[in-house]
């Protein structure tokens, strides 16, 4: 009895697989001469995700493509290969990926098939160099500024404004995100030289050794090893590996500067004034910003390249969305897309990305124009 | 009338439905591999056999296969390895510091090849000297190599490494990937179904206690089944090397889970024994590999992909449990 129930479930759950695997294999077909484009994202799911591929199914019509998708390993670059393989085996024109990883191997792909690569949201840092003058990869649109300066010294001046003494520093390794670094010494820096004038008792404390996270979350440990402090710089996603650390020791009463956003109630009621007020910035890149790598290849693609095209490929900075107070925060959830995940609130509309092409008169300073042109300010304004 | 129902019964088994029952996860998991050929060849637009797939198939097959066949000692035996993912990503980082440092692809493949041989015998042999389960000395393993592999790369100041002084690339080619495929696949047919090896581990698979009460030295067939993995892990490692020249804090992280997969689509029992043969490792890797290929080329979402590996898995088990006891792998 058993032994048949077993092979009933089997059965059913297999004619199910193979339906399923059909109808969506359906969903793909169809197509026509539209130019198929690859996305390798390093999530499968989450806001970032949701609002990518929303804003991409939202162009898609306009621009002529189709979208696939696979996810990335973030440490295997032989699984990363497989993906992007199969991705030109399926009919991909176009690859954008959002991860450094075999990018060598997989341009070598590229180049077999006649196929182009590019970047999002991706400094590609370890493979740029080598890669630059591959005349398949058309560069890559950085997740906010290559360099991480200019955010520390922010970041300083608003904790000097904001009145906090005992600030730690909280970061990932810097094998894996060298330009953090550059943002903690900015910021140091700053605290430094602000520091000098000022009285005893109004001196800034920063934490002498930053704290490196190996992609693990906070230890407890961490507030033994630092008992004063009032805030923490986290140039991390605080969100994920320093949040639920505060909270779990009733320490969310210091208070919390990092890169990163949730969508999540229970990060966005605690920020600025609310709730707890643990949280006092957060930052995230715009979706949007794959129109560069997108624009990019299609020009390629399409053979049709802007007159101002840089001899190699670029290393874009793309405008990052900085909430700093509550009524910024207000205007996140009721205008990105990123926390909406709804097209019409993108950036930008189909025909709009649709102009960014060289052969509809873009140029190239003109997409960069763009890319760089989605800050909180151009969110208020719209 | 006793006689007449055996009789009866002994004529129904050796009919055809005696053979179809007989064979019948053989039969499943040759329709399982024809299945996806059909309906991949059909969703794929044809895409599945241009010519750039066949080859990007065949680099694909080539690693998962000689791990498959090389697993296939162990999991006859009713046992599995956890510890070859992370022992696959250690030995692809060991090869490139040798190969930057001295140029030598002989030296680099010697030292993973003695230190996998190693690993086999301490699986195979520390397991049945504590008196643990196997699966518990590969985790131990697992945890040790999945260490040294973080400590290596994070010395080196970046996330990867990669090859510089060496042409790895070379290794990447598709006749020499089927000619080792097919080297390592003969030997192991011949050792599993002609030499003590395989018979003695399908013995020990199917019931380790009478196995050493016919005399089989079940700890020395044991280490030496490792062995034979870890000689089939080295020779992966060259391979998964020579896909993208270069290996990080996740190379290999997969494989243990994907060997697991490969070998139960392939029709063998977890729990190992008689029924455990050659061609289990063969269509079940040639199957996972389509599958995952197959299902990327007809364009099915990446959450669906998960969804569908996962209920394959899971008939594939319930097809495959055998009823007395249903033990998983020891």
């Amino acid at each position: 009895m058993k032994k048949t129930l077993r092979k009933i479930i089997s059965l059913v759950l297999t004619a199910g697989m193979a339906l399923s695997c059909a109808a969506f294999a359906g969903c793909g077909g169809g197509s026509g001469a539209k130019i198929k484009i690859g996305i390798g994202l390093y999530q499968d799911q989450g806001p970032a995700v949701t609002a990518t591929r929303e804003f991409l199914k939202g162009i898609s019509e306009e621009l002529n493509c189709e979208f696939t998708y696979v996810t990335l390993s973030q440490t295997d670059e032989a699984a990363n290969k497989t993906a992007a393989q199969q991705l030109i085996s399926s009919g991909c024109k176009g690859l954008i990926l959002t991860m450094d990883s075999a990018t060598e191997a997989i341009l070598e792909e590229c180049e077999k098939a006649g196929v182009y690569l590019g970047g999002y949201l991706a400094d590609y840092e370890t493979s740029f160099d080598k890669v630059k003058d591959n005349p398949n990869f058309v560069g890559t649109v950085v997740d906010g500024r290559y360099s991480g300066t200019a955010w520390g010294e922010e970041i300083a001046e608003r904790i000097i404004n904001d009145g906090y003494k005992n600030i730690g520093m909280i970061k990932f390794p810097s094998f894996a995100f060298p330009h953090q670094n550059e943002m903690d010494a900015a910021f140091r820096a700053k605290i430094e030289e602000y520091n000098k004038t000022a009285a005893d008792d109004e001196k800034i404390t920063v934490q002498a050794e930053t704290t490196e996270l190996m992609f693990q979350p906070l230890s407890a440990d961490y507030f033994s090893a630092n008992p004063n402090i009032d805030a923490i710089f986290g140039m991390c996603a605080g969100v994920d590996f320093i949040y639920p650390t505060l909270t779990q020791n009733n320490k969310t009463n210091i208070k919390l500067y990092t890169a990163g956003f949730s969508v999540d109630d229970s990060v966005l009621n605690n920020f600025g004034t609310s709730g707890n007020g643990c949280f006092q910035e957060l930052v995230f890149s715009n979706v949007e910003a794959i129109v560069y790598p997108l624009v990019m290849l299609l020009n390629k693609i399409e053979g049709k390249e802007f007159e101002d095209t840089p001899s190699e490929a670029q290393r874009v900075d793309s405008s990052q969305i900085r909430i700093t107070n509550n009524e910024e925060l207000d205007i996140v959830k009721e205008k990105s897309m990123y926390y909406t995940g709804k097209f019409e609130n993108s950036f930008l509309t189909a025909s709009e990305v649709s102009d960014l092409l060289a052969k509809n008169g873009g140029t190239h300073e003109g997409l960069v124009k763009v890319v760089q042109s989605m800050s909180m300010e151009d969110l208020k304004a719209r | 009338m006793q006689e007449a129902i055996l009789k009866n019964k002994s004529n129904s088994q050796s009919g055809f439905w005696g053979i179809i029952k007989t064979h019948i996860f053989d039969i499943f998991s040759v329709m399982g591999l024809v299945l996806c050929v059909i309906i991949f060849t059909v969703t794929s637009a044809g895409n599945l056999w241009n010519a750039y797939n066949i080859s990007i198939l065949i680099e694909t097959v080539c690693g998962y296969m000689i791990l498959s066949l090389g697993a296939l000692f162990v999991y006859s035996m009713g046992f599995m390895d956890v510890s070859v993912g992370v022992q696959l990503g250690v030995y692809s980082i060991l090869m490139i510091f040798i190969l930057n440092s001295t140029g030598s692809m002989l030296l680099a493949f010697v030292t993973v090849l003695v230190l996998a041989l190693l690993c086999g015998a301490f699986n195979g042999a520390v397991a049945v000297w504590l008196g643990l389960p196997s699966i518990v000395t590969s985790l131990f393993l697992m945890f040790v190599f999945g260490g040294i592999q973080y400590i290596l790369i994070e010395r080196t100041g970046s996330n990867m490494i990669s090859v510089e002084n060496y042409d790895i690339s070379r290794f990447a080619d598709s006749k020499i990937m089927i000619t080792v495929m097919l080297v390592v696949g003969i030997v192991v047919f011949y050792a599993f179904n002609f030499t003590k090896l395989g018979k003695y581990t399908k013995s020990i698979g199917a019931n380790e206690k009478t196995a050493a009460q016919c005399g089989v030295n079940t700890t020395l067939w044991k280490v030496i089944a490792y062995m034979m993995f870890g000689v089939c892990v080295a020779i992966a490692s060259v391979f998964l090397l020579a896909r993208t020249g270069s290996a990080g804090k996740g190379t290999g992280s997969t494989y243990a889970m994907d060997i697991m997969l490969c070998i139960i689509l392939g029709g063998m029992p977890l729990s190992g024994g008689m029924s455990s043969k050659v061609r289990c490792a063969v269509i079940g890797t040639l199957t996972y590999v389509l599958l995952s290929n197959g299902l990327t080329l007809s364009g099915v979402d990446i959450q669906t992909i998960h969804i569908i590996k996962a209920v394959i898995f899971l008939c594939i088990v319930l097809l495959t449990c055998r009823n007395k006891g249903k033990i998983l792998p020891r």
